[in-house]
């Protein structure tokens, strides 16, 4: 059968890539122009397979089997050296007395192009947004070290944060006895790290007896209760958390070569919470409650734990103190002052919680 | 109060103003199939699968213009160290991807912007 006699010379000028090949071999009969331009000329003769290498015979034939037509897709080179893409159609009729198959091809690129450019940039996309997850997290664990998880919920919600008054919040102020002649002021990098691990584990404290860390300044320590999250046991929640302060120092300074002695002062009262700062912002209290507490650490002794009279009234069922006397306050005030006795609270059960193996 | 906590508005970058990536996507197949047609640099091209070039022209696009791509300097050379690139098929890449932007409508003056950064990156492709 020579080209210009043959019916099948109508197939030669179709976009589509016609190859009839042998129901049982698989050996090619006939190609037409689209298919001899995309895998190449004279494929008579050649397996299938050989030339369109993503088709499989097993699958080819079980797909046959049951009547349905068998589909796949690949890639491949023309001779020109441009890749396109195509898919394959092989129908389940066979023609002619010898079982004759029509495989159909047709290019798919531009489709396949969409594909892979959607694939790669929904890659890149959902890599920002990993990336950008993960820097939401840094903010956010950032911000709670700032803010008071309420305050940082409203900011959250609002955009914003208000100033808030709190008329019974307990107050308490730490501060280091001698910490500028202490020896390793002389080591700044150890003072910082001793010093770190010190308020990481008074953090540790606050935070289980429902207490909150407003601010460090320098070697001072400064935390509430009853604000901003209601506390009803305020006054001995944040005693019982000084009380395990010292506690934590003694154990310390049994086994380390340098002594941390702190003074501490609590005193309840009234309290102003706000967001403060342009650029940098940080959450702070300010007010009697916060000034009578200073007071309170300044008139404590190295160790000890001074608490202010509201104070004492509010844990004096609990916590054993032992009067000092009238104090003056600031300007005319002047107020009974109290000791904690630590030791005595120490055998106290309530506690003995997570908190106290610190 | 509230004033205190405004954040800063981003400058856009190109990729945002030219319109993202329904505008990418039109320059990156344009380009894709400029650079396979061209007969002076499909050579570069034959055995490299569809897949992993649109990839790689898509990042490429994208980290130019400003996208949420960023390839580094060291990344391109590194791409690109096996290929005998010549100044002369650089030029041709480079005039297809201009062609390509011309196509996509985007303002002369991005156009310029975009090219420039492409014509910076010549040191690093072209073998030396």
């Amino acid at each position: 059968m020579t080209e210009d006699t043959s019916p099948l010379d109508c197939l030669n000028h179709l976009s589509l890539g016609v190859i009839l090949c042998d129901a049982q071999s698989l050996a090619i009969n006939f190609a037409n122009g689209q298919a001899e331009k995309w895998f190449g000329e004279d494929l008579a003769g050649r397996p299938l397979p050989s030339v369109l290498t993503p088709v499989s015979p097993d699958d080819l034939a079980s797909r046959l089997e049951a009547g349905r037509p068998y589909s796949t897709t690949g890639e491949a080179a023309q001779s020109n050296g441009r890749r396109f893409a195509y898919r394959l159609t092989v129908g389940s009729r066979r023609y002619g007395a010898d079982g004759l198959l029509v495989v159909e091809v047709e290019n798919i690129s531009k489709q396949k192009e969409q594909e892979y450019l959607l694939e790669s940039f929904s890659g890149l996309i959902e890599r920002k947004n990993r990336e950008l997850e993960r820097e939401r997290d840094r903010t956010e664990r950032l911000l709670m070290n700032i803010f008071p998880l309420k305050v940082l919920q409203e900011f959250k919600e609002f955009g914003t944060t208000t100033p808030s008054f709190y008329d019974d919040v307990s107050v308490l102020f730490l501060d280091f006895v001698g910490f500028t002649r202490m020896p390793v002021s002389r080591e700044p990098k150890r003072l910082i790290s001793e010093l770190n691990e010190i308020f990481s584990t008074f953090d540790q404290i606050v935070e289980h007896h429902a207490c909150e860390r407003i601010k460090t300044i320098g070697d001072a320590y400064l935390a509430v209760a009853n604000m901003p999250s209601p506390n009803p046991d305020h006054a001995i929640d944040i005693t019982t958390a000084a009380i395990k302060m010292l506690r934590y120092l003694e154990r310390r300074n049994a086994s380390h070569p340098v002594e941390w002695s702190c003074r501490i002062g609590i005193h309840t009262g009234s309290v102003v919470g706000s967001v403060v700062g342009v650029r940098k912002y940080i959450y702070d209290v300010f007010g009697d409650g916060v000034n009578t507490a200073s007071r309170m650490q300044s008139l404590s002794e190295p160790m000890r734990i001074t608490v202010s009279e509201p104070t004492f009234q509010r844990i004096k069922s609990a916590i054993p103190c032992t009067p000092r006397g009238m104090f003056e306050i600031r300007g005319a005030d002047r107020m009974n002052i109290y000791f904690v006795d630590a030791a005595i609270s120490a055998s106290d059960p309530d506690t003995s919680g997570p908190g106290s193996s610190l | 109060m509230a004033s205190v906590f405004k954040v800063q508005a981003m400058p856009r970058s190109l990729y945002e103003t030219i319109g993202g990536f329904s505008v990418i996507s039109k320059i990156v197949l344009n380009f894709y199939g400029k650079v396979l047609e061209s007969d002076k640099i499909a050579v570069y091209f034959t055995d490299i699968d569809m897949k992993r070039l649109i990839d790689h022209q898509t990042k490429f696009i994208c980290s130019l213009l400003g996208g949420p791509a960023s390839f580094s300097d060291e990344q391109l050379r590194h791409a690109h160290r096996t290929v005998q690139i010549t100044d002369d098929a650089f030029n041709e890449i480079s005039e297809l991807f201009s062609d390509a932007l011309h196509e996509a409508s985007l303002k002369p003056t991005d156009i310029a912007l975009i090219v420039n950064a492409f014509e910076s990156k010549r040191p690093l492709i072209v073998s030396r």
